[in-house]
């Protein structure tokens, strides 16, 4: 990734003024307590990243970047605590000075001002997880499952993976959605065809033997073939084509309202009682109304995220990673209120379909209603079905659906008082019109027909369009998991083979057989060690302390091979790790028999550099 | 993107490849939205899921 080359260090944690030249090789620091060794690490890392690990994440609540990253006594004074680092960038061949104020953490001056510079270096600030402290490496090991898989998928990056998923599962619901409010306008587009049409059922035969019948009275040639172009009232001239108004048709569409409306007061109303009953739940159960409340809030959280500072309460967090592990982990605890949620806008769902059919019916009495100068009753159904469309966006989400209660218990419809009034007065009104003459009436008849063939035939381009996006969204939201789960299955595989393997390499002493099991189920990541080949047991149960300190780097090793592949060339650790009974450089030195040597450069240059007595100790007092 | 990011979203694009849900043109949206850097939101998906078969021409 780099190579520090030198850095200089003004005003930061216990560090006034320093300069070290690291000549790009592996280097040690080494005093007594409080000389400033780890004021230097997280000069370097904040040098880096604009954070300093020590300062963030858990038992850090009160201490940040800004207050307690320039030296004690500039506190008041941020603008004078920096850190200049000159890093080689081996990818690229360049050579960069890095500058960052503790006053500007997140905007460092980069000379050269390339693109390809800014990316390496914007790389390695996006990987905070170099610098390392015993803390940071036993958080792997001593932690209960469920915040171990927390952690190493955030080290992972993994939730920008979830975050994928999570993406495609919300889209494949919003576009089931979508077809199923497309596959209720045909049928409501259907009805209106039949119902003019009069037929019970719409195969072409009925409607070419409806039509042609018409069409036989117009001396229409008859039409053999419906297909996709077909027009039913082909040969009918503009001015035959003028009104569409057809008094049988009329008389259909304000029947079908009439019966429908007979059951309104029923419709869906086992839906509504089923919402009704959830919302009450919610009432007289403060932590489950909490928890939903919480994860609605926390779904808009997700969507709105867009840096390490929280869109919901302006919290500042160590990185994004974290943050979004965060508020996924909280949405995964309110699973009660995540089933409450499904059934209320599944049973919403349902009542919107019915909406859709009750839209489809007003649709054509309005029309008729204005072209018969009914203006009140006009408007009346105008307003209804607004009414009916806000209502059917409030159906779709918890949200919209909490407002409702009392709606939902006097009935959803809310059919304006009105209504049967004005559509008995214009069933009459129609009645009471002389019968058209046949040629008219076929005529209109032809007219209408195709108006309403012609929308039928848009609902059913839509709803292919919308099933076409449903399968497709469908197949890559099941190849997605799909790949996920066989990728990290192999993951955490390799990551148990890799720990296992360092792992025996730094205790072949007394741990030639050493094993560990990694197990991840949902949301947890089990790990179990093998202790002296008496069976797998938690590591903190039986293993020292120095033991653990072994297993944390190993298994940090193992993770950032995952991680980096062959690019893990650069890692900051405050701490010496190998004491498990070895003096730490002969330990140390066994890490250079792995395989990957290439990836250990870290370790074995350092136990190298230790043997040939070349490392660089910077001695602190 | 990380080592592991990258390899799922190049597998899971060959994945879809061999679906017939799915044709090349979403699938080239696809590959470009979860390019480096990006992060998918669930209205990207919408709309490339949405496209007409076979691309974006009207």
């Amino acid at each position: 990734v780099i190579k520090l080359e030198t850095a200089h260090i003004e005003e930061v944690r216990g560090i006034r003024k320093l300069d070290i030249d690291f000549k790009k090789g592996t280097f040690a620091i080494s005093g007594p307590n409080g000389s400033g060794k780890s004021g230097v690490i997280d000069a370097i890392e904040f040098g880096l990243t604009g954070q300093i690990g020590r300062l963030t994440g858990r038992g850090t609540k009160g201490l940040s970047v800004s207050e307690h990253g320039p030296h004690v006594d500039k506190t008041k004074f941020p603008d004078a605590a920096f850190v200049e680092l000159k890093v080689f960038l081996p990818a690229i061949g360049k050579t960069a000075t890095i500058t960052r104020k503790v006053s500007a953490p997140k905007k460092p001056k980069i000379v050269p001002d390339d693109e390809d510079v800014k990316a390496a270096l914007g790389e390695v600030a996006d990987h905070p997880e170099v610098t390392l402290s015993r803390r940071e490496i036993l958080r792997f090991i001593l932690v209960e499952p469920t915040k171990r898989s927390e952690e190493i998928q955030t080290l992972l990056k993994l939730d920008d993976i979830g975050q994928t998923r999570s993406a495609l599962n919300t889209a494949q619901n919003k576009l089931q959605a979508a077809q199923t409010t497309a596959a209720a306008q045909v049928q409501s587009s259907r009805n209106a065809l039949q119902t003019h049409l009069q037929i019970s059922t719409l195969l072409a035969a009925d409607v070419l033997e409806a039509v042609n019948k018409r069409r036989k009275v117009l001396g229409l040639p008859e039409i053999a073939e419906l297909t996709a172009d077909t027009k039913l009232d082909a040969g009918l001239s503009a001015n035959e084509k003028g009104s569409d108004f057809n008094k049988k048709s009329a008389l259909g569409d304000l029947n079908a309202l009439s019966e429908a409306a007979k059951k309104f007061p029923d419709l869906a109303k086992k839906q509504a009682a089923a919402i009704v009953a959830d919302l009450v739940k919610l009432e007289t159960d403060p932590a489950l109304l909490a928890a939903l409340q919480t994860r609605s809030l926390i779904e808009k959280g997700l969507d709105l995220i867009a840096g390490p500072e929280c869109p919901l309460c302006d919290t500042p967090w160590e990185d994004e990673q974290h943050l979004r592990s965060h508020l996924q982990a909280k949405l995964a605890k309110s699973e009660e209120a995540r089933k409450l949620q499904q059934s209320m806008i599944s049973n919403g769902t349902a009542i919107a379909t019915e909406a859709i059919r009750v839209i489809g019916l007003l649709v054509p009495v309005q029309k008729l209603a204005d072209t018969q100068g009914e203006g009140p009753f006009t408007t009346l159904l105008m307003l209804w079905k607004a009414d009916l469309e806000a209502l059917k966006a409030k159906l779709a989400t918890v949200d919209g659906l909490t407002g409702l209660k009392d709606r939902l218990t006097a009935g959803w419809l809310a059919a304006p008082e009105a209504f049967l009034k004005g559509l008995k007065a214009l069933i009459e009104k129609i009645e009471a019109k002389p019968d058209q003459t046949a040629t008219l009436d076929a005529q209109t008849f032809l007219t209408t027909a195709q108006l309403r063939l012609g929308d039928y035939r848009e609902a059913m381009r839509k709803n292919k369009a919308a099933e076409i996006a449903l399968n497709s969204v469908k197949a890559a939201y099941d190849a997605y998991c799909s790949v996920l789960e066989d990728e990290l299955n192999a993951l955490y595989d390799e990551v148990q083979e890799d720990f296992s393997k360092f792992y025996r390499a730094i205790n072949e002493d007394d741990e030639g057989k050493f094993t560990a099991k990694l197990t991840p189920t949902e949301g947890k990541l089990d790990f179990n060690v093998n202790f002296y080949e008496r069976g797998l047991f938690p590591p903190g149960a039986y293993h020292s302390e120095g033991h653990q300190d072994g297993m944390g780097v190993c298994l940090y090793l193992a993770l950032m091979k995952r991680l980096f592949g062959d690019q893990f060339t650069f890692a900051l650790s405050r701490t010496v790790f190998y004491n498990s009974g070895h003096t730490p450089l002969a330990t140390g030195c066994r890490l250079q028999r792995f395989e990957t040597a290439a990836r250990m450069n870290w370790h074995y240059e350092c136990a190298n550099a230790l043997v040939d007595g070349t490392l660089e100790i910077s001695k602190f007092n | 993107m990380a080592t592991l990011q990258r390899k799922i979203a190049e597998k899971f694009l060959v994945k879809l490849a061999d679906s017939k849900d799915v044709d090349a043109a979403k699938i080239e949206q696809l590959r470009s939205l979860l390019a480096d850097g990006k992060k998918p939101k669930a209205e990207d998906f919408v709309r490339i899921f949405s496209l007409p078969a076979g691309g974006d021409l009207k």
